[in-house]
């Protein structure tokens, strides 16, 4: 019988010893060593592996923003200082002005809708292909996918700027597109021309979109065109007949700004005076490939019509049209520092600024381009244009 | 000789490795190596998987050698890790021997050229008893009474307490005598 702790067992165990010698060692040692590496491989290799799927979830998280959220629906909250909605989604909308009031009518996977019930709010929608985002003011609604825009209601109806993307605005009897840098009055007057549009003598037709189009990416592509006829300005314009105001409205409200500029140029007193007429003449102008012609118009809205919401929107028109189409950078730099003039803390206020910087470097004004980036970097140090800015001012 | 460092020689002339120095990993294998597969062999009780377990303990010892600065810690902490190493291989074996894909070894052969035939037999009875307790009360009696290490010894090593040592070691030798009254 075993007694595992009795002396026998013990005397025995103390015969129990490992033959482990100089060469045993160093063929284990050798082995070990090179297991090591094939571990450290094979760790930086799982790494990389890892690292590269993380770059890729998030390359596709960046282009594809919406995706995070497809198919569900997003969660809103009030944001901290309850100036404001924020969802889920990544999209936000802003009240501007104490007066402001902004309504949720719905958010679900499909769609969210908003009803702006007072005052103005500005809306940054995240794109997402599976989902609507539209902003109601009574029973006009501005429809979006993918873009920032505002919209202010008035008396009249809503008035919608649009900064980034696309919008589609519908109301009883009518539905417009704008575009990065359109404004609108919504809804729409009924015009002659709307009414009737036998009497349009340039009615809709495959000829006219497509010159409307071919003009239009001729404006994308920032030409100008230097011979184009120059339509006098508003306050010399001697008044035209109402049909040929209401014509010229129709067509640019409905984005004709081919068309809209000839009738303009032939009839520059279709121009009334008040801002919004302006801007439609300037978009005419500047969207129908003549920047130098949309000037004037621009001018005169900064100028007579500061207090207007349009104004800090036209001076930055008035800034780009001076720095990427007529090379004109110092006066450009102006323009922009107006914007900011007009409106400190308005939605144009940082890239203004940006576009300031850039403007001054350009004009060779390093000092005032090194101030405005220092500027820029303290009010914005998450600005999404902080790294070119911090290139302006200094020398090449 | 290097100012402020106290140098002592071993036999076989290998300089001991010495305080604040960082730790070469060479130089730790080639010197705590035959230890590490001495704890692992009576643990076991085979020599068979005795190469890939010292592997195992010095690989695992690579990741944080750099952040050990004091030569007296390493001979425990690598027991510390030999004990683990071991109870997770006693363990694996017993799943592949209940599945019959491990056979048990033949003890008798862990006894060296010196002991009797009768020392053998006592060595491979008490290993074929050993088979049957867990590993963890398996490993507190073979440090013990094979190894002959002290409780607080133990203790450190399978990083318990005393007080476990002991409960460990009184379950594993009632055990024991069960089965021997049994056999």
């Amino acid at each position: 019988m075993l007694d595992p702790t009795g002396e026998k067992v013990e005397e025995a165990f103390r015969h129990i010893g490992v033959q482990w010698d100089g060469a045993r060692t160093e063929d284990n040692l050798r082995v070990a060593r090179q297991r090591i590496r094939r571990r450290s491989r094979t760790g930086m290799a799982a790494s990389a592996l890892v690292l590269g799927l993380g770059i890729a979830m998030g390359v596709s998280y960046r282009l594809w923003p919406g995706g995070r959220e497809v198919g569900k629906t997003p969660t809103v909250v009030q944001d901290p200082l309850g100036h404001g909605l924020r969802f889920s989604d990544g999209s936000s909308a802003r009240m501007l002005g104490d007066h402001s009031q902004i309504e949720v009518v719905a958010v679900t996977a499909k769609a969210i809708d908003l009803r702006l019930t007072a005052g103005r709010g500005e809306f940054d929608v995240v794109p997402d292909p599976g989902r609507t985002f539209a902003v109601h003011v009574d029973e006009i609604a501005v429809r979006v996918l993918g873009t920032r825009f505002r919209v202010e209601r008035d008396d009249r109806g809503a008035y919608v700027s649009v900064y980034r993307g696309k919008v589609e605005v519908r109301w009883p009897g009518g539905v417009r597109v704008l575009a990065q840098g359109q404004t609108g009055h919504f809804p729409e007057e009924v015009t002659e021309a709307q009414q009737d549009p036998k009497q349009d003598p340039q009615q809709d037709s495959k000829q006219d979109r497509k010159q409307d189009r071919k003009q239009d990416r001729k404006q994308d592509r920032m030409t100008v065109e230097p011979a184009a006829p120059v339509p006098p300005s508003a306050e010399v314009a001697r008044p035209a007949a109402p049909a040929s105001r209401a014509h010229f409205r129709a067509l640019a409200t409905r984005g004709r700004y081919a068309e809209a500029y000839r009738v303009l140029a032939g009839t520059p007193g279709v121009v009334e005076n008040g801002a919004e007429d302006l801007m439609l003449a300037a978009d005419a102008a500047r969207l129908s490939g003549h920047p130098a012609q949309a000037m004037p118009y621009l001018e005169r809205i900064v100028h007579k019509y500061r207090g207007d919401v349009r104004a800090p929107l036209a001076a930055f028109t008035l800034g780009r049209i001076l720095l990427y189409q007529l090379g004109r950078p110092a006066e450009a730099a102006d323009a922009f520092a107006l914007v900011r003039k007009l409106r400190p803390d308005g939605a144009l206020a940082s890239d203004a600024l940006a576009r300031e910087a850039e403007a001054a470097d350009r004009a060779g004004l390093k000092e005032r381009a090194r101030g405005l980036a220092e500027e820029y970097g303290h009010k914005y140090p998450s600005g999404r244009r902080l790294e070119s800015v911090r290139r302006y001012g200094h020398p090449e | 000789m290097r100012s402020g460092i106290q140098l002592r020689l071993i036999p076989g002339g290998q300089v001991p490795l010495a305080a604040g120095e960082p730790l070469a990993f060479d130089r730790v294998f080639r010197e705590y190596a035959a230890y590490v597969a001495a704890i692992g062999l009576k643990i076991m009780g085979r020599d068979d998987d005795l190469d890939d377990l010292v592997q195992d303990v010095f690989i695992e010892a690579h990741r944080s050698l750099r952040r050990l600065r004091d030569p007296g810690a390493v001979k425990s902490w690598l027991a510390r890790i030999t004990v683990r190493r071991t109870i997770r291989r006693l363990r694996r074996t017993r799943v592949l021997m209940l599945f019959g894909l491990d056979a048990p070894p033949d003890y008798a052969e862990i006894a060296d050229g010196s002991a009797t035939p009768d020392e053998r037999a006592q060595v491979a009875l008490a290993y074929r008893a050993l088979e049957r307790l867990p590993a963890s009360e398996r490993v507190v009696w073979v440090l013990r009474h094979v190894e002959g290490e002290s409780l607080d010894a133990i203790a450190e090593m399978c990083a318990c307490s005393k007080s476990t040592v002991q409960r460990r070691l009184r379950l594993a030798q009632q055990t024991l005598e069960q089965r021997t009254r049994h056999a």
